[in-house]
C-alpha cells in the first residue's frame, strides 16, 4: 500500500504526482536531495535506521541486478523488504519487480538503456506492469535533457542529475536536443547562468552545472507538456533528435497494448498530427478501429465521399457548407483525412474528429495513400451502398478512392473536374444526386445519436438505447428521451453520458458496458480506487461506467483505466453522474 | 571448518543458483585444448620476501579447477582454457614443464624463482598426481624459490615437504579473493571460508612454506567504492596470514558470468586509480602488496579514460618492485574528477555509472 506517493494528472501513460512528504515533492521529479540509501546487502549486512526520516525516501536494503545477471540468481538473491510506516523505496529488477509495499521502486537495470531499444521498453512495461499503479518508479543514473521527455511519456517520475554531471564531467555538453563534446563547440548555445561564462574559462565543472540546468529545465517544460496534456505532440518532435529514442518510441507504438490501455476515449484537448509517427497514435488508431467494428451506415442514400476541412468540425468549414448546399440530404457524407481515416457524418464530433490538426499541403505520401484506401475499401465493404459518389480532387484523394474501388462491383461517379469547390464541379454533384429522396431531420438526429452510440457502446448498442424516442436539440440531439431521459450528447467530445435509465437499458446487455463493482457504501461524487472491488479489464479513461454495489448503482465517467483502478489504493477512480440507493 | 555468519544466509540456495548459471554460460565454449603444451609461459620480475626475482611462470594445463567444473567463480574464465575431459597424464605434464623450460633456455634468462599455476590447484591430485609433484619438485630443485597454486582444501604438510625436502622456499599461493565471508559465496561464488584459509595458511606455515594471498578487487555487483573498501579491509585481516598479497583487478574473461553482465552492460573493471588508491592506503601494513593488473588500459581489464591509461599502469608497476607510493601519486588526469565522482555516487542499484 502506497502512502506517501499519489498520481495527480495522468496524460496517456505519462502522470504528474507527489511524494507526500511533509512539504510534498511534485512529480516528475529530480530526487537527488531526497533519498536515504541503506545500502547494498551484497557487500555486507545493512541496517535500517530506528526512526527514519518522512522528508525523504528511504531506500531498503537491497541486493540490486545489474542487466545481464540470469533471473536464476535474482530469484535466489532478491531480498524481501520490510514494510515500513515511513516514505520507502525498494530496489528491483523487471524481473523482481512486484508489489512490495512501498511507495516508490528504483529500477537497477537502468543502465540497459544503452542497449537495444526494445529490450529497454520491455523491461520497462514489464516493471511497469508489475508494481502498483500508484506507485513511484525511479530510473537511477541515466536521465538527461534528451532522453527524459521520453522517460516521463513512458510513465517513470523519478531521476537524477548523476549522468548529466558525469557527462560534464568528461566535457560533454548536454541539450534537449543532443550532446556536444565542449571542444567542438565555438560559442556556448545556452542562455543558462553557468552558461554566461567566456568559453575559454569554461571547465568541465560548469559544463556539469550547464547540465544540471539543462535537465532542470527540460523536466519543467516535459512537465509543463503533461499538465496540458501535449506530452504525445512534444515526443513526435523531440525523439527526431535521436535514433535510440525514435526507435523505442515507434516500438512502443508497435506493441501498443500499454499505451492503449492508459490513452483516455476522449478529452477536450486538441493535437497535432504532423509526423509520420502520427498515424500510429493511439487515438487514430482506435478511431479508425471503431469505425471498422462498431459504426454501421444507416441512411440507404448514396456514400457521397468528400475531402476533410482543415476547419472543426467539417460541417462548420467553407468547403463542407458549399458541399451541403449540394447535397441538401440526398447523400452520406464521408469525409477521408489522413491521418484519421474514414469519417462518416454523423461522426465529426466524436473525439478525435473535431480535435485534431494536420498539415495540408495536398501531397500524400505513399504510405498514406495505401493506410487510408485500406480503411476506404473495408470501409465500403462492411456498409453496403447502391452507388458512390467521389467528390474529391485528382491527386492522393481521387488515388485512394481508385485504389480502395478497384475491385468493387458498386457504381462509382467522380464529380470533380478541377477543383472540389468550382461551380461546374459543385453543380455536377448537385446532378448526380437529383433522383435521390431527401432524408428526414428525424432520421438525421437519429441515425447520428445511434452512430454514437455504436461507437461508444458497441455495435448495436444505437438501437437498443434509442427507439421510440424523442430527440431535443438544434442541429443535433442533444437530450434523448422515452419514459425519461435516457442520455445527453456533450459536443466538446462528440460522446453521450448516460442517464441512470439509460445505464439500465445498457445494463446486462449484450453490450458488456463495463460495470464495476464496489464496495458497500453510496459513492458522493466519485468513487476513490480504494472503494473500488473489481473493475473490467477493458475500461480506459474517460469510458462510460456503470456501478454496482451492495447499496447502490451509478453512473459515471472512469477517470483511471480499469486495471489502475483495481490496484491503486489511492484517487479517483471514477466521476460519478447519477447514484441510485438500493 | 566454521560456519559463516549468518549474512551468507540463502548459502545452499545462492550457490546452486551461481553453479547452475555458471555450469550454462560455460558450456557454450567449444575450444579444445592440447594436453602437450602449456597455457601459457612467461618471464616476469616479482619482489618477494628475499628481494626480486626474475621469475618462470608456467600456467599447466592439468584437466582444469574442479570447482570450476562444478560451474564456480563469477570471474573465473581459466577452466575454458583446459583440456576437456579434465585429467591430463603424468607424461604429458612433463612435456608441459619441458616445454616451459625450453621456453627459459630460449629467453636465455635464467630465473631464480619458478611460479606453477593450474588454473586450479597443483595439490589436487586429480589435477597432478603425486608421482608428477615429485618429479616436478626435482625438475626444479636448482631453484630458490617456488610458488605453487592450491585451493586450500588441499594443502597438506606432506605435499609441502615434496618441494622444502629440494630446500626450495617454498610459497602457497591460495586465492582468497577477499576477507568477507559474504562477498567470496555471494558475489564470486567461491566455496571456502576465511577460517579456511587461516588452517590452509598454519598448516604451511608448519611445513615451512609462507602464503601470498590473491586478492580479486571488484567482484561483480559491487560498487567502484564498496570494492577498494573491501580490498583495504581485506589485506589488513589477511596480513597475519601471509607475507605477500598479490591485488588481482577483476578483468572480463570468457565464458563467464562477469563477461555475461559486462556485455549487456552490466560489469565495468576497476578504475586504475582504484588500484593505486588501496596500494597507496595500505602501504603501512606488514604485508607486501602488489598488483599486475591484467588487461590494463583495454575495456576487458581495468582502465582509466584511456588517455592516462599508461601513465597510471606504469607507476603501479613501478610500485610492486619500489613499494614507494610516492610515484603512485606522479600522474595525474582529468578523469580523477570523474573517478571521483563515481566513488560517491555509484551504488548497489545503478552500477555501472560507467563503462
Amino acid at each position: 500500500m502506497t502512502k506517501y506517493f499519489e498520481v495527480t494528472h495522468r496524460d496517456g501513460s505519462a502522470r504528474l504526482g507527489k511524494l507526500r512528504f511533509p512539504t510534498p515533492l511534485p512529480t516528475p521529479a529530480i530526487c537527488d536531495d531526497f533519498l536515504y540509501n541503506s545500502g547494498s546487502l551484497w557487500a555486507t549486512e545493512k541496517e535500517i535506521p530506528p526512526s527514519p526520516s518522512i522528508d525523504k525516501l528511504l531506500i531498503l536494503p537491497h541486493r540490486g541486478f545489474p542487466p545481464g545477471t540470469e533471473p536464476i540468481l535474482e530469484d535466489a538473491f532478491f531480498v524481501e523488504p520490510p514494510d515500513m510506516d515511513s516514505p520507502t523505496a525498494a530496489v528491483i529488477s523487471p524481473k523482481t519487480a512486484s508489489d512490495l509495499h512501498t511507495d516508490a521502486y528504483i529500477l537497477s537495470t537502468a543502465s540497459h538503456s544503452l542497449g537495444p531499444p526494445q529490450k529497454f521498453c520491455n523491461d520497462i512495461i514489464q516493471t511497469k506492469i508489475s508494481i502498483p499503479p500508484d506507485s513511484a518508479l525511479y530510473l537511477p543514473g541515466i536521465a538527461t535533457p534528451q532522453n527524459l521527455s521520453f522517460f516521463v511519456y513512458l510513465g517513470i517520475d523519478l531521476f537524477d542529475t548523476t549522468r548529466a554531471v558525469l557527462s560534464g564531467l568528461q566535457g560533454m555538453y548536454l541539450l534537449p536536443t543532443g550532446e556536444s563534446p565542449l571542444e567542438t563547440l565555438d560559442e556556448l548555445p545556452c542562455r543558462c547562468s553557468s552558461c554566461s561564462i567566456p568559453l575559454d574559462k569554461f571547465t568541465n565543472e560548469d559544463c556539469a552545472t550547464h547540465n544540471i540546468n539543462a535537465l532542470k529545465n527540460e523536466l519543467s517544460l516535459v512537465t509543463q507538456y503533461v499538465r496540458s496534456n501535449h506530452i504525445r505532440d512534444y515526443l513526435e518532435g523531440q525523439v527526431r533528435h535521436n535514433t535510440w529514442l525514435t526507435a523505442a518510441f515507434r516500438y512502443l507504438d508497435s506493441n501498443s497494448h500499454y499505451l492503449e490501455q492508459r490513452t483516455p476515449v476522449a478529452r477536450k484537448e486538441g493535437f497535432i498530427a504532423t509526423t509520420e509517427d502520427s498515424l500510429n497514435r493511439i487515438e487514430i488508431t482506435r478511431f479508425q478501429e471503431r469505425i471498422l467494428k462498431r459504426y454501421k451506415n444507416r441512411f440507404s442514400h448514396p456514400l457521397v465521399l468528400v475531402p476533410c476541412s482543415a476547419k472543426k468540425p467539417y460541417s462548420k468549414s467553407k468547403s463542407h457548407r458549399f458541399f451541403h448546399q449540394s447535397i441538401r440530404f440526398r447523400g452520406h457524407k464521408v469525409s477521408i483525412s489522413s491521418p484519421l481515416g474514414i469519417i462518416p457524418q454523423e461522426l465529426e464530433l466524436t473525439y478525435p474528429a473535431q480535435h485534431y490538426d494536420t498539415v495540408v499541403t495536398g501531397n500524400w505520401s505513399s504510405d498514406e495513400v495505401t493506410k487510408i484506401s485500406k480503411l476506404l475499401s473495408q470501409y465500403i465493404e462492411s456498409n453496403s451502398y447502391s452507388n458512390i459518389i467521389a467528390h474529391v480532387p485528382s491527386g492522393g484523394y481521387r488515388d485512394i478512392v481508385e485504389l480502395a474501388t478497384k475491385n468493387s462491383s458498386i457504381p462509382i461517379e467522380y464529380t470533380v473536374v478541377d477543383h472540389p469547390l468550382s461551380p461546374a464541379s459543385l453543380q455536377n454533384l448537385d446532378k448526380s444526386l437529383s433522383l435521390v429522396p431527401h432524408y428526414s431531420r428525424r432520421e438525421r438526429m437519429l441515425y447520428q445519436a445511434q452512430a454514437i452510440a455504436d461507437y461508444q457502446f458497441g455495435n448495436g448498442a444505437g438501437d437498443l438505447l434509442f427507439t421510440d424516442c424523442t430527440l431535443k436539440g438544434k442541429y443535433f440531439a442533444r437530450r434523448i428521451f422515452d419514459t425519461d431521459q435516457i442520455a445527453t450528447l456533450l459536443p466538446e467530445y462528440g460522446l453521450f453520458s448516460l442517464t441512470l435509465h439509460g445505464a439500465n437499458k445498457l445494463k446486462n446487455s449484450k453490450f458488456n458496458i463495463p460495470t464495476v463493482t464496489i464496495d458497500n457504501f453510496v459513492p458522493q461524487g466519485s468513487v476513490l480506487a480504494p472503494g473500488v472491488v473489481r473493475a473490467p479489464e477493458t475500461i480506459r479513461p474517460g469510458d462510460e461506467v456503470l456501478v454496482q454495489g451492495p447499496l447502490a448503482f451509478a453512473v459515471g465517467r472512469a477517470i483511471m483505466s480499469g486495471p489502475e483502478m483495481q490496484q491503486s489504493s489511492r484517487g479517483v477512480a471514477i466521476d460519478i453522474r447519477h447514484v441510485q440507493k438500493l | 571448518m566454521s560456519e559463516p555468519s549468518s549474512s551468507v544466509y540463502e548459502l545452499g540456495k545462492g550457490m546452486d543458483a551461481h553453479n547452475l548459471t555458471m555450469r550454462e554460460i560455460r558450456s557454450r565454449n567449444q575450444k579444445t585444448h592440447d594436453p602437450k603444451s602449456p597455457t601459457r609461459v612467461w618471464i616476469d620480475e616479482d619482489n618477494t620476501p628475499s628481494g626480486i626475482y626474475n621469475s618462470l611462470t608456467i600456467i599447466l594445463n592439468t584437466g582444469g579447477c574442479r570447482w570450476a567444473r562444478a560451474g564456480g567463480c563469477t570471474m573465473c574464465g581459466y577452466v575454458a582454457e583446459s583440456v576437456k575431459g579434465g585429467s591430463v597424464s603424468h607424461d604429458d605434464l612433463l612435456t608441459q614443464v619441458t616445454v616451459a623450460l625450453d621456453y627459459e633456455k630460449q629467453k636465455n634468462i635464467s630465473c631464480g624463482q619458478v611460479k606453477i599455476y593450474t588454473s586450479g590447484s597443483f595439490f589436487d591430485e586429480r589435477e597432478v598426481p603425486s608421482v608428477t609433484r615429485k618429479s616436478i619438485a626435482e625438475i626444479f630443485s636448482n631453484r630458490d624459490r617456488i610458488v605453487i597454486e592450491s585451493l586450500p582444501d588441499f594443502v597438506t604438510e606432506s605435499k609441502i615437504s615434496d618441494f622444502t625436502n629440494m630446500n626450495l622456499s617454498v610459497d602457497i599461493a591460495i586465492g582468497l579473493e577477499t576477507t568477507s565471508d559474504r562477498i567470496r559465496k555471494d558475489c564470486i561464488n567461491k566455496y571456502f571460508t576465511f577460517e579456511d584459509f587461516i588452517i590452509a595458511s598454519d598448516v604451511a606455515n608448519q611445513a615451512g612454506a609462507g602464503i601470498k594471498a590473491y586478492l580479486l578487487l571488484k567482484p561483480p555487483f559491487l560498487s567502484e567504492s564498496e570494492s577498494i573498501t573491501d580490498m583495504i579491509d581485506s589485506i589488513n585481516q589477511v596480513s597475519p596470514y601471509a607475507h605477500t598479497v598479490s591485488m588481482n583487478p577483476s578483468n572480463v574473461q570468457r565464458h563467464t558470468l562477469v563477461e555475461q553482465l559486462y556485455f549487456s552492460h552490466g560489469y565495468r573493471p576497476p578504475w586504475l586509480w582504484s588500484i593505486s588508491q588501496v596500494l597507496r592506503e595500505t602501504v603501512k601494513t606488514n604485508v607486501l602488496v602488489v598488483s599486475d593488473p591484467v588487461g590494463a588500459g583495454s575495456n576487458r581489464g581495468p582502465h582509466n579514460c584511456g588517455s592516462c591509461d599508461e601513465k597510471v599502469f606504469n607507476s603501479i608497476k613501478d610500485f610492486n618492485l619500489r613499494q614507494d607510493p610516492s610515484v603512485l601519486s606522479e600522474p595525474s588526469c582529468n578523469c580523477q574528477d570523474t573517478w571521483n565522482f563515481i566513488l560517491e555516487n555509484e551504488t548497489g542499484y545503478n552500477l555501472p555509472l560507467l563503462h
